[in-house]
């Protein structure tokens, strides 16, 4: 397609969907083509997804039983400690995210985002939307439906645990001036269709070890925050009392006064500290893990350190990760003699524990944009539902990929009859 | 011994002490409302913040929904309204304190989901 003839079809397409960031920060984001795949593929991204999130999940049981020293050493803010050990439904995290790289012979893990992840529009609703616009068929057909009635079960599973009666307050919020967050947040309150409200972060108030409250004062029993971090949280304060804001929240959970979606027990996966223990325990040979999970782990895995030595030691190229680090910020890569080679420009989270993990180079396309055809780096996102695989989709960037990134939907090579 | 060893001999030894903890303590911070009361006529209470007194939420009480001040029950909000010992209270700087919310939700970082 010509550069001006895909502009101006791009433009007039994602037009129609006016509640969608086709455009991110002033550039392109939803690419206007379909990434063809054989239906053997999904399956086989599923595979690897359904068992990285099994290993994930069972390191959440080990996590909540380790001593608060290692917590601190893993990279936890030691404001959220007393609360890692709250279990308040089955699922470990209602939606998470894995991102995997494609090698020659398999998939590597590059992280799970269990506490907040985002692409959940795009995979869910958008990439459907662009299949039938190019005649493809949609590998994320049906997950809609599964993504609404899994948002549903968890805010009626979570509300269970406060043993109240009355049909709960529900409350969905967001950063109101972010468009993706609000926009991502709202479309999980459709989908759900269940009586709640939307109310932004800034309205709502807290009558400390008592309730949350919605603007107008009325008491909050459920609040989803799909888009708003624990390790951000922790850092409200009231601007004229100082009053912690954010800690008093989680007291409220605590106390079964309030239920919040994703739990807590999400927060606790999220820390990439948490591939250092998977990856040292495979060495180990631990019998907590079964053969299988050691198969799995060392086919799926990748080499991840508390420390660079490993690496150095090797030869080997390494990456330097913050363990809360969100979309590529403060990621550094390292050659094998310790020299830093590239760097994500955003330097927000140094104060963070930082990981070292195996370098792997994610594979390259040539796709066409607005500006003419490019060259990137493509990752895949794979989500998982209630720990299970679900919707999945490609982002294209550089080799770190970054908030810049574009998303690239993705569909069955056979034409759709 | 490296950051890694240390915290997987750490990790290595809660493995075999699984399903050890319960959901946490030790927040202490203490809470700015009124203590609850230890009146044993309701054994659960609510705070209301409209009216800055607790709420009977003991559905085996007689005094079930029932407002809380001074050591006794009140039916209703305007029986309360008429006590002496609330409407000194209501008129008070306590008052104020108990039942203005804190806010700033957001305000700690920017950062959003990714």
């Amino acid at each position: 397609m010509k550069e001006q003839v895909y502009q101006t079809e791009r433009q007039a397409y994602y037009a129609k969907f006016p509640t969608f960031w086709s455009n991110l920060y002033d550039q392109e984001y939803a690419l206007y083509s379909v990434y063809e795949i054989e239906p053997e593929e999904a399956e086989d991204i599923r595979n690897v997804a359904n068992r990285v999130g099994r290993i994930f999940s069972k390191m959440a049981k080990l996590l909540r039983g380790l001593e608060k020293e290692t917590l601190l050493e893993l990279g936890y803010p030691i404001e959220t400690i007393p609360y890692l050990s709250c279990k308040e439904i089955v699922a470990e995290s209602i939606i998470s995210r894995v991102d995997l790289v494609k090698t020659n012979d398999t998939y590597k893990v590059l992280e799970i985002n269990s506490d907040t992840p985002t692409f959940i529009k795009e995979l869910f609703q958008m990439n459907g939307e662009v299949c039938k616009e190019f005649g493809r068929v949609d590998p994320n057909g049906h997950e809609e439906e599964r993504l609404g009635r899994a948002v549903k079960n968890a805010i009626f599973e979570s509300y269970q645990a406060l043993e109240k009666k009355e049909f709960p307050h529900i409350v969905f919020t967001s950063h109101d001036e972010n468009f993706e967050d609000k926009q991502t947040v709202l479309y999980l309150k459709d989908i759900c269709r269940l009586p709640s409200q939307y109310v932004p972060l800034h309205k709502l108030k807290i009558i400390e070890g008592e309730a949350l409250l919605d603007e107008e004062g009325r008491k909050i029993d459920v609040l989803y925050r799909q888009t708003f971090p624990i390790e951000s949280l922790i850092l409200d304060k009231d601007a004229e009392t100082g009053a912690s804001v954010g800690l008093q929240l989680l007291e409220l959970v605590r106390l079964k006064k309030l239920a919040i979606v994703n739990p807590l027990s999400a927060f606790l996966l999220q820390s990439k500290a948490v591939q250092a223990i998977i990856w040292g325990l495979h060495e180990q040979r631990s019998e907590f893990f079964t053969k299988e999970e050691h198969k799995w782990i060392g086919e799926y895995f990748l080499a991840t350190y508390l420390e660079p030595t490993p690496f150095l030691s090797a030869g080997k190229k390494y990456v330097e990760k913050p363990t809360f680090g969100r979309e590529g910020d403060s990621v550094k890569i390292y050659a094998p003699s310790g020299e830093k080679v590239e760097e994500d420009p955003n330097n927000s989270y140094v104060d963070y524990v930082q990981v070292y993990q195996e370098y792997v180079d994610l594979p390259k396309i040539s796709f066409q944009t607005e500006i003419g055809w490019k060259d990137g780096h493509m990752m895949i996102g794979a989500f998982l539902v209630n720990e299970q695989a679900s919707a999945f989709g490609y982002r294209l960037g550089k080799q770190i990929i970054d908030n810049l990134s574009y998303f690239m939907p993705v569909g069955f090579k056979q034409i759709k009859e | 011994m490296t950051k890694t060893n240390k915290v997987l001999t750490s990790v290595s030894a809660t493995v075999f002490a699984l399903g050890m903890t319960g959901c946490g303590s030790g927040y202490e911070e203490s809470s700015s409302l009124p203590p609850e009361p230890f009146d044993d006529r309701c054994n659960e209470y609510e705070w209301d913040n409209e009216e800055g007194v607790y709420q009977c939420d003991d559905d085996s009480s007689s005094y079930y929904r029932h407002y809380y001040h001074g050591g006794s029950f009140f039916g209703n909000k305007s029986s309360l309204k008429k006590d002496s010992s609330y409407k000194n209270y209501r008129n008070s700087s306590t008052f104020q304190s108990n039942t203005t919310p804190s806010k700033g939700f957001g305000s700690g970082s920017s950062y959003s989901g990714g």
